[in-house]
């Protein structure tokens, strides 16, 4: 196959950026018209839900980085 | 014998034992109708006991139903079905019967009634799924289906000896939720999560379930975890403990899929995540909760088959199975790219998927009982499922 697909094609990427940006920033500010049926108060904060997804996944990201410092070995460790 | 008290399992162990002796369609047609007559009969057994025998001193219940154990059942013999169709061209026959054997078992022990019925066929899907390791071929699956066993037999003597001390002390088989202060009752706790790669025994699951064939991985994924899940529904609902270790389990099967670069080995981890929502949906134990275990658990079986089948069509054509030696196969294997997406988006519980559905059962019955850490914790881990099994998978078809 000598045409790459258009989603790999380097002069897309700004594009796929922009659009995937936009998706994002429309699920928080659809907050805005849709009612939110939350069971604690703070959920109904603007932008709660991303903002609290962001950071822990952040976080999750951030131990496993580290915990991998201290135990992660090459795929190869148990190759003979 | 009336069909109704025939174990649907046995359709499945018995035929696996026919499997040799015939060839080509005949054995193709035998392998996808075993798995069909087993889930009609499953649906025949009535409400209640349909079998019981006389065993020393106790009476065997080895044919029970309810809605629960049906539920388990059904979706056991499909993924029998399942996973016959995509092994029948390329698997051997000796992983065939084994796998068959291995589900037929987990039928049984899914309508199993009592105890001792309930153990002899959890000790014989350990031997089954064993094999289907073993049957993968080279010294990796041999060394992994060695480690494999010795975890399980270890699991199914504590099992046993929780067994032993629970009748003893009770003086019942009979198999339904188990009376804490009884000391036994914790063995047996014991012995189903290690079934469940609960901590501090989780790793086994990410050692075995990779070295298995593509076909076998698929039939690995659908019957031990998940059984250890029906027997924890049934025998510990809403035991505490399990809130915590589910907890564990979400998050370890997150970390260490981030650090993993074999994608069957990550979807192995993912596996430990999932299950982990759904020992935790027991812990919490309300009837929404554990019914949110149930679909989770029924959902989980389809969507995780799917993730693996993609993962093994991708390892048969490329024989590749580290993600950073793979990518664009969109282009070539764009149906395999399409299942990989929608599977990765189920389990990331994208809107519209079943994993939505039966994830957001569990984090809103932690939410219902005032659980405020735990629902902030199934909230994050359920975002974070999405950073190994969304951004791997379809990044690497």
């Amino acid at each position: 196959m000598s045409e790459k697909h258009w989603l790999y094609r380097e002069e897309n990427h700004p594009k796929l950026w922009i659009w995937g940006c936009t998706v994002l920033a429309l699920t928080v500010l659809a907050q805005l018209v849709i009612d939110i049926h939350g069971h604690y108060d703070f959920e109904h904060w603007f932008g709660f839900a991303a903002v609290y997804g962001f950071t822990t996944c952040a976080l999750m990201v951030l131990f496993a980085k580290l915990l991998g410092f201290l135990i992660k070995r090459k795929d190869t460790y148990y190759d003979d | 014998m009336m069909i109704e008290a025939f174990p649907p399992g046995l359709v499945m162990i018995l035929g696996a034992f026919l499997l040799p002796w015939v060839r080509g369609v005949v054995r193709t047609g035998l392998l996808l109708a075993l798995p069909l007559v087993a889930l009609y009969l499953v649906w025949q057994v009535p409400d209640g006991v349909a079998l019981s025998v006389p065993f020393l001193d106790y009476t065997l219940e080895p044919l029970r139903a309810d809605r629960l154990s049906r539920l388990f059942a059904t979706i056991f013999t499909l993924m029998g079905f399942a996973g016959g169709l995509y092994a029948c061209r390329q698997a051997r026959l000796v992983e065939l019967c084994a796998a068959y054997v291995y589900a037929g078992s987990a039928v049984c022990a899914a309508m199993a009634g009592d105890l001792i019925t309930l153990f002899a066929f959890w000790e014989l899907m350990a031997v089954g799924s064993t094999l289907v390791i073993w049957s993968a071929g080279g010294d990796a699956a041999y060394r992994a289906s060695m480690r494999y066993v010795l975890i399980h037999l270890f699991g199914g003597v504590v099992l046993m000896a929780g067994i032993v001390a629970y009748v003893g002390a009770t003086g019942t088989v009979t198999f339904a939720a188990f009376d804490t202060s009884v000391p036994g009752a914790w063995l047996i706790l014991a012995g189903f999560l290690l079934n469940a790669g609960a901590p501090p025994l989780s790793a086994w699951v990410g050692d075995a379930y990779p070295e298995a064939s593509p076909s076998g991985t698929v039939f690995l994924s659908a019957f031990t975890t998940k059984t250890a899940v029906y027997v924890l529904m049934r025998g510990f609902p809403g035991t505490e403990v399990l809130i915590f270790i589910g907890l564990f389990m979400i998050f370890y099967g997150i970390i260490y899929a981030l650090l993993e670069n074999d994608m069957r080995r990550i979807l192995a981890y993912s596996i430990i995540n999932q299950v982990g929502f759904m020992v935790t949906g027991i812990g919490i134990g309300t009837e929404l909760a554990l019914n949110g275990t149930a679909a989770h658990a029924f959902a989980h079986i389809i969507y995780k088959a799917l993730l693996l089948m993609s993962a093994g069509a991708v390892l048969y054509r490329t024989g590749e199975r580290k993600c950073n030696a793979l990518g664009g196969l969109f282009q070539t294997m764009p149906f395999t790219a399409a299942c990989g997406i929608v599977g990765a988006l189920a389990i990331s519980a994208f809107p519209l998927t079943s994993g939505f559905t039966s994830k957001s059962m569990i984090n809103q019955a932690a939410a219902d009982e005032h659980m405020l850490l735990i629902w902030l914790a199934l909230q994050a881990a359920s975002a974070g499922v999405f950073l190994p099994a969304g951004t791997n998978v379809p990044g690497l078809v």
